[in-house]
């Protein structure tokens, strides 16, 4: 029997335990306060576009899907991350789990009292149901639906039964010691209710969204309005299951409004007039420390800002196209050279932070996650001497020109790279593009080097996806076809023990930033959202926006 | 006349299948697709791509794909189904033309109902304050790209009064209150860029109406010089008010591309810049004929004015 | 001062006293200038009398005719039409004045509205003065036209101006200037801007509503030659002055201003014989309306111009024959 209530490990000298820290007291501040939460209201959202993929979580992990996702199919799947502790297992439709001697299967105990927005009561076979499409896809005649994107990311199954209405059993090809931990991604929800999808997808129509079947989910809140481009609307779920720690129902709101605002600068006078009571989330709408001053100048006391991981500012080479940077020195070079703390004023809106102690034996690491190591911790001088030396070694001391591909709503980070390079006598061309150009050639080879900002999954295993061979995700931030990382991922996956896990994700991290220097992570930037102090009981790990979006422990005082 | 309408209907069908064709070729011109948008949060494989690249026909070759929008033209999807979403692209199109189409005839009434008596007014006291005020304003009101001023209108409100338009469209018909709320400074800020067209053409037109021998003719025929204004003036005007009024609905439509953004609409403009950043060819594409068969639509409408103002045109048979 | 029939007790119905319209153009060139169109105009018309006023363009004959029906301001000076102080009148009984004199302009092509049909044209003044009923008025529409030969009036009635040819839209400026069966009418070059063809037609129709109607007209006009068959008396215009005023043939046949003399010169001669005469054609343009010169205002282009005199001393309008007074300093 696996513990779903193992305590966490310490997390000390941390600067990002600060950040854990300050939202932890905000998460169990507000959510434990004196005062009890007060049932009612709405809650008035901003989000960032309409959700794509007609809201199907098992193609998108899109904010604007999470933002609203959360409350219409819940903060969880089978399991979720515990609301108080984001490190820990909670369950969530399942009430318990178990797993072989060999961790190839596992059975859960699923929960009786979850229903269906349209009344239908959750059982075992709608959650075989998910699990097939999200491991095997379907097939209708000529028409195919892929796995779910994060397929690979859970493990290769070869077998998913309903034991009876309340057990579900899942067969692994191989060990998969950490599944509950890799579930517990609140990127995999189920919004796909077999009793209104099935039909469909046995006359063919296969790739059924969400949406097609009105956004029927299990979350504390059920679909009152879509208005494409405009709003999105969800009202109470009386028949939700969760409870608080007294014992009431959740969700405590009557209704959630997410307005959809592709623009920033909308959001911000709307926000700042009083018409929202929260920001948006995504790349463009998180707050500059510009518009925190604003905010605070228009708001004061009744606006608070959550903070939260925003994904590592990076430098990732193309090492499949013929340049330097095919020379491991001068990557190396390029890495030594940037004044990495520089970047965040110029790069990431003045929020952010480096992380020089972090490294590889580093043992009081919250060491299930991810952590960006900081290998190069000489000073600046003495490392950009280093870096030199490297670079007319490589017989490149009179510099190189170098493409650049950059996203066109984050040219800071390119217009900084740019800057620190020529100093190197690295001459950075901007390639600068729109969105739709941004997401072709990300995943083609026609660049010498790109940056961005995407968080990868907090799962080390969930990393391949990125970090792995161009062949195998062509999304892979460096493009390369080092085969000696198929290798670590595999064992990675294999690893039984969390201390086989940590030793194998170290070696991971250090072959990839440091002895090949395949990417040069620059600086950890932090995501701001505001909301209004009457808000309360939010819960926002500073690791990952994604989670608990689901607004059921949210209140309004005022 | 009937056949003539007929006639110039059935003109705006290749006009909009010319624009469709070179929409459809600008789009497959600009690198990046569709799928690759829909995957772009998302850690994906090689063979989810694939599939959804299948699915959406984009594996097809050009031809075939156009071939096939042009075929669901003629259903009632309108351009078959959205590539990003799975909607009717009719659906989704259809929506946002009801907030363009609304918010362009709120800034056209609204701007005929200022441009007109001002115009007139300053054309009966040309040369005066109240004359100059009108034309430096006009021609200030013209010089401010909608960008600007829209985004200066929201900061002024905000900063001097502490308070945005409303953020949560609805339609006339859900509540028609919050509707006038959100309609209003979006119809004002296009109003600022079509108005002064409106008003310089009146104002002119009208000058050289007053000071015609016709005009002087009613005058001796003792009409006082409202009189003058309302039944011989006004009516020669409106023939130059109807086509320029006709010449900047284009503008009127593109100018409607920014304010909707800003705005929070659901419109057209907004709908096809978001279309078009992902890469979403049937919704660029049948939002492009849309707004193309509306501005046709739009000019048709003003030759027909143009009979029903003006006795000397006609249309489908030879005057002498 | 006037007797039943609104004319007074010398006879005159007009009478036009240094009348003076000055322009004021508002912006540009010439912000600070001043336009005389007419300048110190006397003039005297008798009722049931046609005078022609004569003059090239921007002479200021036709401000002279707007200023008496006042569709343009007085500067200064009076207007006397049967004894009523024409440049003081407002509201009321400017439009009671209106129904009493009216005109008809150059261009027919401009003096119609395009946007109403010929009835309603016709109709308007009667509306306007609230004169009869709808039915007596599209009576009275019907006879105006007929009147003016336009028949058969019962279709012309609902046609629009662009379908007709410019002697009949000036036809139809007649008829309408005839509704409210003025005493007075201001024919401004009524005959200058359609076809030859139809000059004779329109003159002598005039003429004969004159004869028959008893109407008092001011007949506006650059062709001197037209204004001997047509008018009574002529007066020539020159830079907003008269310049010479009498009796139509003998300011025609025996023209004394070297300004008239130059007008009656320019007009072909329809008889062969007299064609190897030697024509003295007013050589120049006239001064700019703005630049009046300073003396006599013709002395610039003046054949035969004192030195001395001319340039500095402008002459007064003598009579120097019965009825024949020129402004010229060669006859003093």
């Amino acid at each position: 029997m696996h513990d779903p209530k193992r305590k966490p490990r310490r997390i000390t000298r941390l600067p990002i335990a600060a950040v854990v820290a300050t939202a932890l007291l905000f998460a169990v501040g507000t959510l434990f306060a004196a005062d009890e939460p007060r049932s009612g209201g709405t809650l008035t959202l901003a989000n960032r576009g309409d959700p794509p993929a007609g809201f199907d979580s098992m193609f998108t992990s899109s904010i604007a899907l999470h933002h609203v996702g959360g409350a219409l199919f819940g903060p969880g799947n089978l399991v979720m991350r515990c609301r108080e502790d984001f490190y820990t297992v909670c369950p969530y439709l399942a009430l318990r789990w178990e797993h072989s001697a060999d961790f190839k299967v596992w059975t859960f105990v699923l929960r009786g009292d979850a229903y269906w927005h349209d009344g239908r009561r959750f059982t075992a076979e709608d959650a075989k149901f998910w699990f097939d499409l999200v491991f095997f896809g379907a097939r209708s005649g000529d028409a195919v639906r892929p796995p779910a994107y994060f397929a690979r990311e859970l493990g290769v199954a070869t077998k998913v039964e309903a034991l009876d209405d309340r057990r579900l059993r899942i067969t692994f090809a191989h060990r998969n010691a950490h599944f509950p931990q890799i579930l517990a991604n609140p990127r995999f929800r189920i919004a796909h209710p077999r009793h209104l999808m099935e039909p469909l997808i046995e006359a063919g129509q296969v790739n059924v969204s969400p949406l097609d079947v009105g956004l029927v989910g299990l979350g504390p809140f059920k679909l009152g309005q879509y208005r494409r481009g405009s709003l999105v609307r969800v009202d109470r779920f009386d028949r939700y299951f969760e409870r608080d720690p007294r014992g009431a129902r959740l969700p405590y709101l009557d209704r959630i409004d997410y307005v959809i605002m592709p623009d920033p600068f909308a959001m911000d006078a709307a926000f700042r007039s009083g018409r929202l009571d929260g920001t948006a989330r995504g790349q463009a709408h998180f707050l500059s420390r510009e518009r925190t001053a604003a905010y605070e100048r228009d708001l004061g006391e009744s606006v608070f800002f959550a903070r939260a991981d925003g994904g590592n500012f990076r430098l990732a080479f193309n090492v499949l196209r013929e340049g330097p940077w095919q020379d491991p020195r001068v990557r190396r070079a390029i890495a030594l050279w940037i004044d990495k703390p520089a970047a965040i004023p110029s790069a990431l809106g003045g929020y952010g932070w480096t992380t020089p102690s972090i490294g590889p034996g580093d043992i009081n690491v919250p060491t299930e996650f991810i952590n960006w190591p900081r290998y190069d911790t000489a000073p600046l001088e003495a490392r950009r001497a280093e870096a030199r030396r490297l670079m007319a070694e490589a017989g490149y001391g009179d510099g190189f020109s170098m493409g650049h591909l950059t996203r066109g709503i984050m040219t800071e980070g390119g217009e900084f790279l740019k800057a620190q390079l020529a100093g190197l006598g690295v001459d950075l061309r901007l390639q600068i593009v729109d969105e739709g150009e941004w997401n072709r050639a990300r995943v083609s080879l026609d660049y010498d080097s790109q940056q961005g900002r995407l968080a990868p999954s907090p799962i080390p295993e969930g990393t391949e996806s990125v970090y792995g061979r161009y062949e195998l995700n062509q999304d892979a931030y460096a493009k390369h076809d080092d085969s000696h990382l198929d290798e670590l991922y595999r064992r990675l996956r294999e690893s039984v023990t969390m201390e086989q896990r940590i030793e194998v994700w170290r070696r991971v991290s250090r072959y990839l930033f440091f002895e090949q220097t395949y990417i040069v992570p620059v600086a950890e930037s932090i995501d701001v959202v505001a909301y209004r102090s009457h808000v309360r009981g939010l819960v926002i790990p500073p690791e990952d926006m994604h989670s608990h979006t689901d607004f059921a422990t949210v209140w309004l005082d005022r | 006349m009937t056949r003539y309408i007929l006639r110039r209907i059935a003109l705006i069908v290749p006009a909009a299948f010319g624009a469709s064709l070179v929409v459809f070729l600008v789009m497959r011109a600009l690198p990046g697709d569709v799928a690759l948008t829909i995957l772009a949060d998302t850690p994906h494989t090689v063979e989810i791509r694939e599939a959804l690249r299948d699915e959406l026909g984009l594996n097809d070759p050009l031809h075939t794909q156009y071939l096939r929008w042009v075929a669901s033209m003629g259903t009632a999807d309108l351009g078959g189904t959205s590539l990003e979403t799975g909607e009717p692209v009719g659906t989704i199109v259809g929506g946002q033309l009801s907030v363009t189409a609304l918010l362009a005839a709120y800034t056209v009434a609204m701007s005929l109902l200022v441009a007109v008596p001002l115009g007139a007014a300053a054309a009966m006291r040309r040369g005066t304050v109240l004359d100059r005020t009108v034309q430096g304003v006009a021609t200030a009101s013209l010089s401010v790209p909608t960008v600007f001023a829209s985004l200066l209108l929201v900061w002024v409100l905000l900063r001097l009064f502490r308070w945005s338009p409303p953020i949560i469209y609805s339609s006339p018909g859900e509540d028609l209150l919050e509707h006038a709320g959100i309609m209003i400074w979006p119809a004002l800020l296009l109003a600022a860029a079509y108005l002064p067209h409106l008003l310089r053409v009146t104002r002119a037109r009208l000058i050289d109406v007053l000071q015609s021998d016709y005009a002087d003719a009613a005058r001796a025929r003792g009409l006082s010089e409202p009189g003058v204004l309302v039944r011989h003036a006004l009516p020669n005007a409106m023939v130059a008010l109807v086509t320029v009024a006709g010449l900047q609905f284009g503008a009127l439509v593109s100018g409607a591309l920014v304010v909707e953004t800003v705005f929070g609409l659901p419109g057209l403009g907004r709908g096809i810049v978001h279309a078009a950043l992902a890469r979403d060819y049937p919704v660029v594409q049948s939002a492009a004929i849309v707004l193309v068969v509306l501005v046709l639509c739009v000019n048709l409408l003003v030759d027909l004015a143009y009979a029903a103002v003006d006795p000397r045109v006609h249309y489908g048979r030879r005057t002498a | 001062m006037s007797d039943a029939q609104g004319r007074a007790a010398n006879g005159m119905l007009v009478e036009a006293r240094e009348l003076r319209v000055h322009f004021y153009p508002r912006s540009g060139l010439f912000r600070r200038s001043v336009v005389k169109a007419v300048d110190g105009i006397s003039l005297d018309i008798a009722s049931n009398e046609i005078v022609a006023v004569v003059g090239e363009s921007g002479s200021g004959k036709t401000t002279l005719g707007r200023a008496l029906v006042r569709l343009v301001p007085i500067t200064e000076g009076t207007v006397s039409f049967a004894g009523i102080n024409v440049a003081g009148l407002e509201g009321d009984d400017l439009k009671a004045y209106r129904r009493r004199a009216q005109v008809v302009f150059q261009d027919p092509y401009a003096s119609n509205s395009p946007f109403m049909t010929i009835g309603d044209q016709l109709l308007e003044p009667l509306a306007v003065h609230g004169i009869g009923d709808p039915s007596s008025r599209r009576e009275a529409v019907l006879r105006a036209l007929e009147l003016v030969r336009l028949t058969p009036a019962s279709d012309v009635v609902d046609t629009y101006p662009h379908t007709m040819s410019g002697g009949q839209r000036q036809r139809v400026c007649i008829a309408r200037a005839l509704m409210l069966e003025p005493e007075f009418i201001v024919a401004d070059e009524p005959v200058s801007m359609i076809d030859a063809s139809s000059r004779a037609e329109i003159l002598s129709l005039l003429r004969e509503l004159q004869e028959r109607r008893g109407m008092t007209i001011l007949y506006i006009t650059h062709d001197i030659a037209s204004a001997r068959h047509f008018s009574d008396r002529t007066l020539v215009m020159y830079l907003g002055t008269a310049v010479e005023a009498g009796p139509s043939p003998a300011v025609i046949s025996e023209p004394l201003h070297p300004y008239t003399q130059g007008l009656i010169a320019a007009v072909p001669e329809p008889d062969p014989a007299n064609r190897h005469s030697l024509r003295s054609v007013i050589p120049g343009e006239p001064p700019n309306a703005t630049a009046a010169p300073s003396g006599c205002p013709f002395h610039t282009r003046c054949p035969r111009a004192i030195p001395g005199t001319c340039e500095s001393v402008r002459p007064a309008l003598k009579e120097v024959r019965p009825g024949h007074a020129v402004a010229c300093h060669l006859y003093e």
